[in-house]
């Protein structure tokens, strides 16, 4: 019996953290043993457990776990990035989307643009310019004054022929 | 949102390819090259460059009836980017044959066919772009007709002012 108030001394000793080295170890010893008394049992399994783990040894594998966690940590990083990238994805779409756009309307520019100059080509039309401007000037008011004339032409003739139309519109009515 | 930079992207293309397209395009060039290569046809280019000089030109030397004229002609140059006029006096009616069946007629529009008494014929074609003349067309021959002449305007072109023109010219 003294010895459990002994021991609950050094247990109330103990949690408030005051015990020495030496108390703790009889602490230990003491619950290492068979207990009677039933308001101390609870506290055997605590010190038993604290022994259990200071006897435990790290094993061979605990390095290799540690490296594979590490790892592990390692690869969930791209899915941060992608994660990061998220809201850009909509903006790159669009961008790809035009890029892509671009280049197909360059390939057609670059496919449709090779024969107009071939064929603009085959006809060297500063061979045929007059010398001098007068002349060049007097060629065009011909051209123009014909074009002129014959558009006149056509346009009175049509005006006289729906005028004669008219007439005859009159007549059968 | 997200079509809005394709829709721009398929402008910007279609604007690009068209531009392309039209660059000089004329009739003479797509249709009629055999002809300039004939020694039977005499050709005339006027260039941009050479409507460009006339302003620079004297009026009094180039013998012109009246100021209003030259106005006009000067009016309506200022909108040309090339003349292309091709003319032979051999074998009329069968180039004139010939060339209106060599003209696509989805991309030139006829405007209108003269025909005289004698059998000379004219017709006006044009080429059409933004519902605006991109080129004119004047084709002129025929039985009957002692000049096969065809004539590319290319540029905008206004047919009143063409039409204005003659008006002056027999002032």
């Amino acid at each position: 019996m003294n010895n459990n108030a002994a021991i609950r001394e050094l247990l109330d000793k103990y949690f408030e953290g005051d015990t020495s080295l030496e108390e703790e170890n009889s602490l230990r010893e003491f619950f290492s043993g068979d207990i009677a008394d039933p308001a101390l049992k609870p506290y055997k399994a605590l010190f038993s457990f604290f022994q259990n783990e200071q006897r435990l040894q790290p094993s061979e594998r605990l390095e290799e776990q540690f490296f594979e966690q590490l790892f592990q940590e390692d690869a969930s990083e791209p899915k941060q990035r992608e994660a990061l990238l998220r809201p850009l994805r909509p903006w790159l779409m669009r961008a790809a989307m035009v890029a892509f756009l671009l280049s197909g309307c360059w390939w057609i520019y670059t496919r449709y643009q090779p024969p107009a100059p071939t064929e603009t080509a085959a006809i060297d039309w500063s061979k045929y310019e007059p010398e001098t401007p007068e002349e060049a000037f007097r060629i065009t008011r011909e051209a123009l004054g014909k074009a002129s004339r014959h558009l006149n032409e056509g346009t009175s003739k049509a005006i006289e022929e729906m005028a004669l139309l008219g007439e005859m519109g009159k007549v059968l009515h | 949102m997200r079509i809005k930079p394709v829709l721009f992207t398929l402008l910007l293309a279609g604007i690009a390819l068209s531009a392309a397209a039209q660059t000089d395009a004329n009739a003479i060039d797509k249709y009629f090259q055999q002809y300039v290569n004939d020694n039977r046809f005499s050709v005339v280019y006027i260039s941009p460059k050479l409507f460009q000089m006339f302003g620079k030109l004297d009026v009094g030397v180039l013998d012109m009836d009246n100021d209003t004229e030259a106005q006009a002609v000067m009016d309506m140059i200022k909108d040309l980017r090339g003349l292309r006029i091709l003319t032979t006096d051999e074998n009329v009616a069968e180039f004139y044959k010939e060339a209106k069946a060599k003209i696509n007629t989805k991309e030139y529009e006829t405007l209108m066919t003269v025909r005289e008494k004698d059998g000379n014929q004219v017709e006006f074609l044009v080429r059409e772009s933004e519902n605006k003349i991109a080129e004119l067309l004047l084709l002129a021959g025929g039985p009957g007709a002692d000049e096969f002449v065809l004539m590319s305007f290319v540029g905008l072109l206004d047919l009143n002012k063409i039409s204005r023109l003659a008006k002056e010219m027999e002032k």
